[in-house]
């Protein structure tokens, strides 16, 4: 086993895992070159009970945990903000009607591929702040449950479903913004 | 004892909030009947709820393996032979 062979073997799927949970490059190469010197160092503990890939994913995963970790002073600074500009409801409570949800049906987003909504909705979740990024990546893409996530980001699960529920708002808002919309009728 | 909301009137937002936090945790029977009356009467938060579970489903489901940059690849060739 060597760097060169695991980079040729598992590298795009490295890559495909750590882009949907980072937003830039640089942090993404760190990341899988990190996971793969653990690896080498490691190789005589892994014990063949998952394959190859599945050891190297949950590796990756713990590096890109680390990675939010070092950045927990910025988490714990951040308010649970995603946007200051994230007025969606009137003095009633009711959506304002330039920022409602419009109809996606009719929309393009039907036509598009999954993978290329997929790609717009990474871009949403790469502008949002690193605390509802992470709750975002946790619970959404890694399928944690929330005392897991509250322990790993050092917030109450009260404070957790908040920045959830911006961090919705922001993609949902983001989506359309990016040009996903459709007829005022739903 | 707190007193409990109507049924109908429930606001955008609280419907809002409601179903985002349903991801996370039940919700009550009562807060469900309120729900159901205000997705009824509300186009918007019928689309907000649409989009929310399609963009859930989106990100649960697996993406697309993508090939790695051939830059990236080289520059973590090189250092991993450092």
């Amino acid at each position: 086993m060597t760097g060169s062979t695991l980079l040729e073997d598992h590298g795009d799927a490295l890559y495909a895992f750590a882009r949907s949970r980072l937003d830039n490059d640089d942090d993404i190469q760190d990341c899988i070159q990190e996971t793969l010197v653990a690896a080498l160092k490691g190789a005589s503990g892994f014990a063949g009970r998952s394959s190859e890939r599945t050891w190297l994913i949950g590796i990756l995963k713990f590096k890109i945990i680390d990675l939010y970790r070092a950045r927990a002073r910025e988490l714990k600074n951040q308010s649970t903000e995603t946007n200051a500009d994230d007025d969606y409801f009137g003095e009633k409570g009711h959506w304002e009607m330039t920022r409602a949800p419009q109809a996606w049906e009719k929309s393009p987003l039907e036509k598009l591929e999954d993978d290329e909504l997929r790609q717009h909705l990474y871009r949403c979740i790469g502008r949002l702040p690193s605390a509802a990024r992470a709750a975002v990546i946790s619970r959404e893409l890694d399928n944690e449950e929330t005392p897991e996530i509250c322990k790993r980001l050092g917030i109450s699960a009260t404070n957790l479903n908040v920045i959830l529920y911006r961090a919705r708002m922001h993609l949902r808002a983001c989506l359309e913004a990016a040009g996903f919309r459709g007829a005022a009728i739903g | 004892m707190a007193e409990k909301k109507p049924l109908t009137g429930m606001r955008c937002e609280e419907f809002t909030q409601l179903a985002s936090g349903g991801f996370e945790q039940p919700i009550s029977f009562r807060n469900r009947i309120r729900m159901l009356w205000h997705k009824i009467e509300c186009v918007y938060c019928r689309r907000f709820l649409a989009q929310l579970t399609r963009i859930r489903r989106l990100l649960i489901s697996e993406p697309p393996v993508k090939a790695m940059p051939a830059t990236m690849r080289d520059k973590i060739k090189m250092n991993l032979k450092d």
